[in-house]
């Protein structure tokens, strides 16, 4: 605490706050009907923040498309994997615990997603996809390991290709790698003894579950 | 911010869900573009922007309405290429004395066949592989008459004008789309016409990176920044470029709110302190954030708790 009060002073005199708001997000929309008022959408991430902290805003990305701030990422030093990562929502993994969240679903739900990305990795298949990430259902089920009975949370698996986000298509697995994935989850992560995986297109679905 | 000093190309907005598109053909390009609602464009804009090159979008609007949304008329005293696309093209028939009609011929919606006219065209230059060339069409209303300075080029079942041109005043009409990739020859007709407008194709990553660093140091001079690190890429290449141009005047506070995936946060942190030596406040305020959503399921509230409490936890560390 004593160490971030010292922080906090040391930048007291702080006028700018940095944003990585990009192009996208700060294109003004017009009004289908054509009306005068052009509206500016609030940036996703910190909406509201400027108003109350009275910084000025540095946002040196707010010309840059998504994949102009990868390629910018990687010539200032990032590396590749880094700038390359699937999209992540800013709620994180609260939106894909479907439902009421707690610390053991967190817990459960990030064992999972961390398996699911690796068998994608191994089988080399990251960068064809657009993101692919797991949800943790809000029901548990009924289940069989062993000669034991279990009664335990179920998750869903997604991964889907896309050009921009807007439209999807959902990943075509092999069997082979469906079976491996859900034999590894149920296996490594105690507490799911059931593995779906999600074959919704983007429209009528959304990729994330919430 | 404003802009970095590059050759301009103004897009103007009608409304159509594929606007973003022809600036991002345009990036391609490597060429700069901005996007600007129609509402906001005056002689003083213009003036002030002074684009090389104008392209009019698409929009689900009728120019046979009343009050159809329209740019000023001064666009076309600033002896610049335009080209108008679907809508555009009907607002340039609309303001230069063609006609459009109300379903003229019979709506096109998707691919559509486009015929070339005997005539050549530098606009088309290269385009046509074959003598017919796919291209995605979105329109209901169409151009029926044009008027004298302008000519045919293209036309496809139910488009007579599909492409149309005024040569000598480089003012160009397209009913289709060119900039979605439903229609392969569209970046070349966009290439074609970045020449016709004589645009140097100075817009690079690299070149962006060096103004953006100038402009940084500039901006900030001798004051500090903040910068809010989320464990994202877009927040990561903002703080590491404000890093590269004003050094330890930076310090970046990453919220961990404990809801990233595994490895995240001790590879955001081990990246920044360690590897690049950027000063960093790492808050872990996990508990904090699941206590504030307990016992909520709604994924709106949930949203937006995090969002809330992102804002205070940040707010009360800066």
């Amino acid at each position: 605490m004593k160490y971030l009060k010292k922080k906090a002073k040391e930048i007291k005199d702080v006028t700018f706050l940095a944003q990585g708001t990009l192009y996208p997000d700060v294109i003004e929309s017009v009004s289908p009907t054509g009306g005068p008022s052009a509206k500016i959408k609030s940036h996703h991430n910190v909406g509201g923040l400027p108003k109350k902290m009275k910084l000025k805003l540095l946002e040196p990305l707010r010309e840059l498309f998504k994949d102009e701030v990868r390629t910018l990422g990687k010539e200032i030093g990032l590396p590749k994997e880094f700038v390359s990562r699937h999209p992540f929502p800013g709620p994180g993994l609260a939106i894909r615990c479907v439902g009421e969240i707690n610390q053991e679903k967190v817990d459960l739900l990030r064992k999972v997603d961390s398996v699911f990305v690796d068998q994608i990795r191994k089988h080399g298949l990251y960068d064809e996809i657009w993101q692919a990430f797991a949800a943790l259902l809000p029901a548990k089920s009924v289940g069989v390991m062993g000669d034991q009975r279990t009664y335990n949370y179920s998750c869903a698996l997604r991964a889907v290709t896309s050009v921009d986000g807007m439209t999807a298509d959902y990943y075509p697995f092999s069997h082979n790698f469906l079976g491996e994935t859900s034999a590894r989850i149920v296996n490594e992560v105690k507490g799911i003894n059931r593995v779906t995986y999600d074959i919704t297109s983007k429209p009528p679905g959304t990729i994330e579950w919430e | 911010m404003k802009n970095l000093n590059h050759e301009k190309l103004l897009i103007i907005d009608f409304g159509s869900q594929v606007t973003q598109l022809i600036a991002r053909r345009l990036r391609e390009l490597n060429i700069y573009s901005e996007i600007h609602p129609f509402q906001k464009i005056s002689s003083v804009f213009l003036k002030e922007m002074d684009p090389k090159a104008i392209i009019l979008s698409g929009g689900p609007r009728s120019v046979t309405d009343k009050d159809a949304p329209l740019p000023p008329k001064s666009i076309f005293n600033m002896n610049i290429p335009i080209l108008g696309i679907c809508y555009g093209q009907q607002v340039l028939m609309h303001m230069l004395g063609g006609k459009v009609k109300k379903s003229f011929k019979t709506s096109e919606f998707g691919r559509t066949k486009l015929r070339k006219t005997s005539a050549s065209l530098d606009l088309l230059k290269g385009c046509f592989r074959k003598k017919h060339e796919d291209v995605w069409m979105s329109h209901g209303d169409s151009v029926s008459k044009i008027p004298e300075e302008f000519k045919v080029y293209g036309q496809s079942d139910n488009a007579t004008y599909a492409v149309i041109a005024d040569v000598n005043r480089r003012i160009y009409g397209v009913q289709f789309h060119p900039e979605v990739h439903h229609t392969p020859m569209g970046k070349k007709l966009l290439e074609n016409f970045s020449k016709i407008s004589g645009f140097k194709y100075d817009w690079t990553v690299e070149s962006f990176r060096n103004k953006a660093i100038a402009k940084i140091k500039t901006c900030v001079g001798q004051n500090k920044v903040i910068c809010g690190l989320s464990g994202g890429v877009d927040s990561s290449v903002t703080a590491l470029l404000i890093h590269k141009a004003i050094g330890n005047k930076l310090t970046c506070i990453f919220v961990d709110h404990g809801l990233l995936r595994e490895g995240e946060a001790e590879s955001v942190v081990k990246m920044f302190k360690d590897n690049f030596k950027i000063k960093l406040i790492h808050l872990k305020e996990d508990k904090l954030f699941l206590n504030a959503l307990k016992g909520v399921s709604d994924p709106e509230r949930k949203r937006k708790i995090i969002g809330n409490l992102f804002i205070e936890v940040f707010e009360k560390k800066s």
